[in-house]
């Protein structure tokens, strides 16, 4: 109730004047996020209670999108598959980027010299990730590319990576370990030099070994950097788009094996004009991924150790 | 301070120790490991199409085909898509740079009620996925007629310059000594100008992490512009370039010739900003 009454008791003119301006400077996010966000989110909503495809008006249907989402005889299918495959690459791709990443850093980490040029080495090809190096990698990773025929001088013969549907998945896990490891790395070793020496060197005269040092003082220390990685990895994950669309031709095949949740959203409204359907799909990665969100951050409570 | 580096220089000195060997054999190792496709990719777009298919492991072609780049620029718009993604790339980053910072202002120096409720949205944004606004943002953008031209994608930038980038400059300016701002504030100076010539002048290392990072984004966007520009005199160079692996899926020296056009621009900024990227990725990281 006080904290009601102070919402609209009056202020000294000086304030007011602060709060009018506080209004003005943020007004640009405010019309963005209305515009932008809150806007498209709630027609979003709207429209999958809807059958449209642009032409005529928009037709209510009810649940009828959502029933075809469980309906996993019919559309419901390649949903499915759309999100298992989209799950099993973010399962596998992130861990390991994650591991991958605070690796280097660790290496990094010990006063190496010419750190600048093993930086840049790592981190290059996250800034360049996209179409270029999807690109990059349908050749490399083709039926002839350069991974096969070095795996023919060790004698096994590769696969077509993305032209199989065993393989398609591994193939892009391989790209996103190879372009997403860099930025963890740097972040992970921006983590890493705020740990304070003197810590480390008090657990290595209380008799600690390098193993106990790593799992008691610095994994602690870091883990608010993991945690911030696992974040950013698992959004990046679930809104996988770029590299499979690339490879694919934006198809998702070979037999819809590399098709992602974002591909099929796009695919819904680009290639379908399933707007009513397109939009359930879009609803329900939302909620997947706050869902996620959540989770994380309740359970980051648990692990996560922050010193101030 | 001084003794620590005094020791650093003379272990320079000293003959490596077979750890610290394994240490940068290991580190270089990978980093020629993380290298080397863009070498390969350098190579192979100067080789012939027979020596491509031969399989021989060379780098380099005795004989660089650099006609395989004019080449491309025959067969492809390549001028035009990569003009159309300079422009692009600029404006949004202007948008995103200036108006995050006008925005975090806002946030990060004026007091008032409901301050914590806006940020509170600026933090939900960052969570809502993009994919699930695409559909009716695609709609509004294409009843209006919008579509293939730059707005659509350069446009939301110039309106709060994006949830993150807010967040990133908010908490900078939070950093920044306050009293300034108080004793200009006595001596009378509006909050526009406050803004402009004490703020934003202290935040200068902040906006060239954010112009650095937010051009990057902008150019290897690819959902956005494959969406509002598909008109292939309209596209930028990433949408266009994904036409190529179809579409030359055969031709393989044009394909890696056409994306080592991409990543050029991207190489450069790199190796310019380094240290700015170097720097922003540990504000990032350290201060979430």
């Amino acid at each position: 109730m006080s904290r009601f009454r102070s919402l609209f008791a009056p202020l000294p003119l000086l304030q007011r004047n602060e709060e009018r301006w506080f209004w003005l400077f943020i007004a640009p996010f405010l019309a963005g996020f209305v515009l932008f966000a809150l806007l498209p989110l709630i027609a979003s909503l709207a429209l999958s209670f809807m059958d449209w495809n642009l032409r005529g008006t928009p037709k209510l249907v009810g649940l009828e999108n959502y029933a075809d989402l469980v309906n996993l005889e019919g559309k419901g299918k390649l949903v499915l598959k759309a999100f298992s495959n989209t799950a099993m690459i973010t399962i596998i791709a992130v861990p390991l980027q994650l591991a991958v990443g605070m690796a280097f850093a660790m290496l990094l980490n010990q006063k190496v010299r010419g750190m600048a040029l093993y930086r840049m080495a790592f981190y290059l090809p996250t800034v360049v990730s996209g179409v270029a190096t999807a690109a990059l990698w349908t050749w490399i990773l083709g039926t002839e590319g350069l991974l096969n025929k070095g795996l023919d001088l060790i004698g096994v013969a590769g696969p077509a990576w993305f032209n199989e549907p065993e393989s398609v998945r591994w193939g892009i896990i391989f790209m996103l370990i190879w372009a997403g490891t860099g930025g963890m790395t740097l972040i992970f070793l921006a983590g890493l030099q705020q740990i304070s020496k003197e810590l480390l060197e008090a657990a290595e005269c209380d008799g600690a070994g390098r193993i106990r040092r790593f799992f008691s003082v610095t994994l602690p220390l870091l883990s608010p950097t993991l945690f911030f990685n696992l974040v950013i990895g698992l959004i990046g994950g679930l809104s996988l788009f770029t590299e499979p669309f690339v490879i694919s031709g934006g198809a998702g095949g070979p037999a819809n094996e590399s098709m992602s949740v974002a591909l099929l959203i796009y695919r819904l409204l680009i290639r379908n004009l399933d707007f009513g359907f397109g939009s359930a799909v879009a609803w329900l990665l939302t909620i997947v991924v706050m869902v996620l969100t959540v989770i994380n951050f309740r359970l980051s409570k648990r692990w996560v150790f922050y010193d101030d | 301070m001084t003794t620590r580096s005094a020791a650093d220089s003379r272990k320079g000195l000293r003959i490596i120790s077979p750890g610290r060997l394994a240490l940068y054999a290991t580190l270089t190792l990978f980093a020629a490991l993380f290298i080397l496709p863009f070498v390969w990719q350098l190579g192979g777009s100067l080789k012939t199409p027979a020596e491509l298919a031969s399989g021989s492991f060379n780098l380099f072609p005795v004989d660089p085909q650099w006609g395989n780049y004019a080449e491309v620029f025959r067969r492809a718009p390549i001028a035009t898509w990569f003009a159309n993604s300079v422009v692009i790339a600029v404006l949004g980053t202007i948008g995103a740079t200036l108006t995050s910072a006008f925005c975090a202002y806002g946030f990060a120096v004026l007091r008032a009620r409901g301050s914590r409720l806006a940020f509170g949205m600026v933090l939900l944004t960052i969570l809502v996925p993009y994919q699930v606004l695409i559909i009716p943002e695609y709609i509004v953008w294409a009843k209006l007629g919008l579509t293939n031209t730059p707005i659509p994608l350069v446009l939301p930038w110039f309106l709060g310059g994006g949830a993150f980038n807010i967040f990133l400059m908010r908490q900078f300016m939070r950093g920044l000594p306050r009293d300034m701002v108080d004793a200009a504030r006595v001596d009378g100076a509006g909050e526009l100008q406050i803004f402009r010539r004490i703020i934003l002048p202290m935040c200068a290392p902040a906006l060239a992490v954010i112009a650095v990072f937010h051009f990057i984004f902008m150019w290897n966007d690819f959902l956005r512009p494959l969406l509002y520009l598909q008109d292939p005199s309209a596209t930028t160079l990433p949408v266009g370039l994904s036409g190529f692996v179809t579409r030359f899926s055969r031709q393989w020296h044009l394909l890696l010739a056409g994306s080592a056009l991409a990543l050029a621009p991207l190489v450069i900024i790199f190796a310019l900003a380094q240290r700015v990227i170097a720097r922003g990725i540990s504000v990032v990281g350290v201060r979430k």
